[in-house]
């Protein structure tokens, strides 16, 4: 058995709307495992961004508790989370969401410069070493503006992982990309978990979910299905394909 | 109708900026209407009050042994002169004391009590109807003496004449028009007729060639109401030769300058601030609708799609900002009101003029509606933007594209994370710091010249540069056997301290080439502060001129001159131009040596600045001790003086009230800009924060974002102050008589200026900014 790196209990997050409340995550228990390529699924709507949100602390939950550590990031202050997500959190969205003003080298370095552990030359060359790895070194003076959206996507991964996080967070990192920048997002993310790189990805794609080695399927804000897959192989990439389908349709997805 | 449905909803969308605008409109008009109405007041109660006390066009105070029949007839037969009136007065000698404690040095002319005047009543905010009876021994003073020496109905003034000291009580305070300024150097002064007939029969042997007692005060009336009241004097002098016999003359429209100068000149300044607010306005109203149009980019797509024209969406903007101004205008207007009152209350105290409570609704009216033609204007330049919006690409689009340069960029580094952060958002985006950076620069502007301001008037270099006369110790001649005995006073000085300077001066006025003006004479060059051009006199037939006077009488240096006092003429070269406050800077200086031959033998005054003036009080005592008959010597100490006086503090209060006006717009404006740069930047903020920025950190980015371009704004500010400020003063200070300022800008006059409106800015936007801590990272999910 592998050691849980994040673990939630009782996790419940509603909103206020329109004079009464939305309950979207209503006691969800969740483990996630060190060294995992996890992947939450489900239909739009179903509260998979929520999850992520309250699970990585980008948001707090309205209850339950989110041990990372030994702590409980429900009940810690904002430095304490700030530390956190520019620490041993990473995080990706789906729309990128790099600074605007910056450039692609910097957008990468700013969180590195954070971190007080590390000198600003140490995080120089880890940002060159991220921006050869991301294969967007060509273009790190850059602005977002002036790059595709892969390489935005590219770039935002790279920002993620300036800090060595401990966890990866992603809310669909491809759901705003064409096919071909998919597939090299996809496949820099597997690198990234064969180096040891623990991943909690969303994604309403069975394509992305393929790179998976467990598969959460939520509902309504509850966890209804887990499937768990061997390590990512692109050789039986078909077979995999298939079995997810099938245990998807299953769940009447 | 729809305008009206849209309108309502774009108010409330936009409450923060109708708010801004209202308030700062708000402080315009009220400000604007209450200093207008404050002139108006002042204004029309002079011309109201001089009309009623029937001041005549031109008043000449002269010896009573010049005022002969003959001289009056062909007075009266001068052309355009249409009546005169004669009056008989007393002259006081030097200082008069004052059981306040104060004394004062002004000339008194003492009279029997004018009909025509109007008594204050007891809390001077009226007049009494009937003129209370003058018992012997009692003393009417005009209103401008009761703060100047600080004296109330029921003190004493014990006034000195040739034979002996007579003491009076002060039985009220009269309006005069005339001379009765606070900042005139003249009073009539009005006593019973049983003390007058008693006091003309007891100096009657006391009115010699060289001690003028009985005065004539002549009233000249013009018959021709065009004529300007400076031409009828010299016309008169033409014909008379009233004006070079006299001791001064003034007429009404100097009088009416000198009433009003000090409130006419503070006035102006706020006007002129006010100017500088309204700017601020403009450049706000631009600003938002700039902004509004970036952020409300979709909405607005989405209504033209709709069919919503453009026209209508320019209506709808531009009603939402004039109905600001208008309400706003509204309640400034009743605001003025008793702003207006209670601030003229404050300016009588210098005219002694009873403010009238015309106020400047016509003014007011005029200015408000060139406010709104004005807003009008730029709101219909800012919103032809409107016209570029495709509903298509607004839709689709969302956002409007925002290009950032990436040129003119400094590193984002380590060291200096947030600096270098705030920094790029400034160079990325420097066209959205513009609105701030005007608005900064002009505060700072005014900041400076108030700064220059208060101090070219409140340190001892600065107001000898402006030609002020400033001494140690005063050394007043009251009996003649005094001027030989100057080297004996110098030698009981030396004994203490050494002396730095010898100002012996007189004055009087004079005629030049026929125009009569104020003169110093002067015995040693040390009477000369402030020269700004030529050379001092060196020979007997030569003098000074203040430059403004040398312009008003078109005198070059090294022009001859026909100088005459009274009986005495002679011919003097003007050498320099010199500085002298002296009737607003109307007056000549000329050296003893050639003043003698206008029969000038010694000089009455004797000033001395002293090597170590805290010695003064000894010398003064010693000497009053020892020479007390003949002489009267007192000591000043300066810096205590500088802080009581009238224009010093109220140049002090000015800067203190500009300072708040200015920190009040650098707050509603920071608000303004701020809460428009926070709607545009919320998504970064999101995206700062999910990287691990802490709320507080990139608050204090935020701040310092706008500190330094307030930095930015403040020095350019500042820069145009060195380069403008000097020479918009020196247009204010011309009417005060100062043609030249010789500022001594340090870097504190600058710096704090600057400081000012950077702290300012910080402080509020650092206070606008607790908005980041309400910004949740989740704000970056989209669907
Ligand atoms: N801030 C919010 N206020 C109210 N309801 C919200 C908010 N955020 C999300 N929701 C609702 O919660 C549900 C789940 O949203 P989300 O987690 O974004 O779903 P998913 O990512 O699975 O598409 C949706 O019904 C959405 O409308
Ligand atoms: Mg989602």
């Amino acid at each position: 058995m592998k050691d849980a790196v994040l673990s939630a209990k009782g996790l419940c997050k509603s909103f206020a709307h329109e004079g009464g409340q939305v309950h979207v995550l209503s006691n969800v228990d969740i483990d996630i495992y060190e060294g995992d390529f996890t992947v939450i699924m489900g239909a739009s709507g179903s509260g998979k961004s929520t999850m992520l949100y309250s699970l990585s602390g980008m948001d707090r939950a309205t209850s339950g508790e989110v041990i990372y550590n030994g702590k409980d990031i429900v009940k810690m202050k904002e430095k304490e989370l700030s530390e956190l997500r520019h620490g041993d959190f990473g995080f990706i969205f789906q729309q990128m969401h790099l600074v605007s003003n910056l450039t692609l080298f910097e957008n990468i370095a700013v969180p590195g410069y954070l971190n007080k552990s590390k000198s600003a030359d140490e995080v120089k060359a880890r940002t060159d070493m991220l921006l050869e790895k991301m294969n967007i070194d060509g273009v790190k003076t850059h602005l977002p503006s002036q790059v595709s959206g892969g390489e935005q996507q590219r770039c935002a991964i790279a920002r993620a992982v300036i800090n060595e996080p401990k966890l990866l967070f992603a809310d669909e990192p491809t759901g705003a990309l064409n096919k071909k920048n998919t597939i090299d997002v996809l496949d820099l993310l597997t690198s990234l978990n064969n180096e040891g790189q623990s991943i909690l990805m969303v994604t309403h794609d069975v394509r992305a979910a393929l790179r998976a080695n467990r598969i959460l399927y939520i509902e309504d804000g509850k966890v209804i299905g887990e499937l768990t897959l061997p390590p990512y192989d692109r050789a039986d990439e078909k077979s995999r394909e298939t079995q997810i389908n099938s245990w998807l349709s299953s769940l009447e997805w | 109708m729809e305008i009206l449905t849209l309108l309502k909803a774009n108010i409330k969308s936009k409450k923060g900026s109708f708010i801004s605008i209202m308030i700062l409109t708000l402080l315009i008009v009220t400000i604007s209407a209450a200093v207008m109405g404050i002139r108006n007041n002042m204004f029309n109660a002079y011309d109201y009050a001089a009309d009623n006390a029937d001041i005549g066009d031109l008043t000449i105070m002269i010896q009573d042994k010049y005022v002969t029949e003959e001289i009056l007839d062909k007075l009266s037969s001068t052309k355009n002169v249409d009546r005169t009136e004669v009056f008989k007065c007393v002259l006081s000698d030097d200082r008069k004391y004052y059981s306040s404690g104060e004394w004062d040095g002004n000339s008194y002319f003492l009279r029997p009590f004018d009909d025509k005047l109007k008594v204050y009543n007891d809390d001077s905010d009226g007049f009494l109807d009937t003129v209370p009876e003058l018992s012997d021994g009692e003393i009417i003073l005009p209103y401008g003496l009761r703060s100047s020496v600080n004296c109330r109905v029921g003190d004493t003034v014990t006034l000195p004449f040739p034979d002996k000291d007579r003491v009076f009580t002060i039985k009220a305070f009269v309006q005069e028009p005339t001379m009765g300024a606070e900042f005139i150097g003249w009073k009539y002064v009005y006593i019973s007729d049983e003390d007058y007939s008693k006091l003309s029969s007891e100096l009657a042997s006391y009115d010699t060639d060289d001690k003028t007692v009985f005065v004539d005060s002549i009233k000249v009336f013009k018959s021709d109401s065009s004529m300007s009241d400076i031409v009828l004097q010299t016309e008169i002098n033409k014909e008379t030769n009233l004006i070079t016999l006299s001791f001064g003359s003034m007429q009404r429209a100097q009088s009416r300058n000198y009433t009003t100068l000090f409130t006419n000149i503070i006035t102006g300044v706020m006007l002129g601030f006010v100017l500088v607010l309204f700017v601020i306005v403009l450049i706000m109203i631009a600003h938002g609708i700039k902004s509004e149009i970036e952020l409300d980019y979709q909405n607005l797509g989405i209504l033209k799609s709709q069919g919503v024209s453009n026209k209508t969406l320019n209506v709808v903007i531009a009603l939402r900002y004039l109905s600001a101004q208008i309400s706003a205008a509204i309640i400034g207007v009743i605001a003025a009101i008793p702003l207006e009152k209670a601030l003229s209350r404050v300016f009588f105290s210098n005219t002694g003029i009873l403010p009238l409570n015309s106020g400047a609704a016509f003014e007011s009216a005029l200015l408000i509606l060139l406010m709104l033609a004005l807003s009008t204007l730029v709101i219909f330049i800012m919103t032809r933007k409107l016209a570029r919006i495709s509903p298509v690409k607004a839709i689709i689009g969302g956002k409007q594209d925002v290009y950032f340069s990436n040129r003119l960029t400094a590193p984002v580094t380590k060291k200096a994370l947030m600096p270098s952060i705030a920094f790029r958002s400034i160079t990325s985006d420097i066209k959205k710091y513009v609105g701030l950076i005007l608005i900064t620069a002009m505060l700072a502007f005014f900041a400076v010249t108030v700064n220059l301001m208060s101090e070219s008037i409140s340190s001892r270099n600065s107001l000898e540069a402006m030609g002020s006369i400033i001494t140690d110790l005063d050394v007043i001649v009251t009996n003649e056997a005094a001027y030989d005995k100057v080297p004996e006073i110098e030698e009981i000085i030396n004994k203490y301290t050494g002396i730095s300077k010898r100002i012996f001066m007189g004055g009087g006025y004079v005629s030049v080439d026929g125009v009569q003006i104020y003169s110093s004479f002067y015995q040693y060059d040390d009477a000369i502060s402030a020269m700004i051009k030529g050379r001092l006199p060196k020979y007997d037939n030569e003098m000074l001129i203040t430059e403004i006077a040398a312009d008003e009488l078109g005198l070059e240096i090294g022009d001859k001159v026909k100088v005459g006092r009274r009986d005495k003429e002679t011919e003097l070269v003007i050498t320099g131009f010199n500085q002298s406050m002296n009737d607003a800077g109307i007056s000549v200086s000329i050296p003893l040596k050639s003043a003698k031959k206008l029969g000038i033998e010694h000089l009455g005054y004797l000033g001395f600045s002293l090597k170590d003036a805290s010695e003064g009080q000894k010398i003064s005592e010693e000497l009053n001790d020892t020479y007390g008959d003949i002489i009267e010597a007192s000591y000043w100490d300066i810096n205590e003086e500088l802080d009581q006086d009238t224009t010093i503090v109220a140049a002090k209060a000015m800067r203190l009230v500009i300072y708040i006006f200015s920190g009040l717009f650098a707050l509603v404006s920071v608000m303004m800009i701020c809460s428009k740069a926070f709607s545009q930047e919320k998504t970064d903020i999101g995206i700062y924060k999910a990287i691990g920025f802490t709320s507080s950190r990139l608050r204090r980015q935020f701040a310092v974002r706008y500190f330094i371009v307030s930095l930015i704004g403040g020095a350019i500010g500042s820069l145009f102050g060195a380069f403008f400020s000097e020479s918009l003063l020196e247009v204010i200070f011309r009417l005060f008589g100062v043609s030249k300022l010789n500022t001594s800008p340090n870097a504190f006059t600058y710096l704090s200026a600057v400081a000012f409106v950077s702290v300012c800015v910080l402080v509020f936007s650092f206070i606008v900014s607790r908005r980041v801590k309400r910004i949740d990272v989740r704000e970056l999910i989209t669907e």
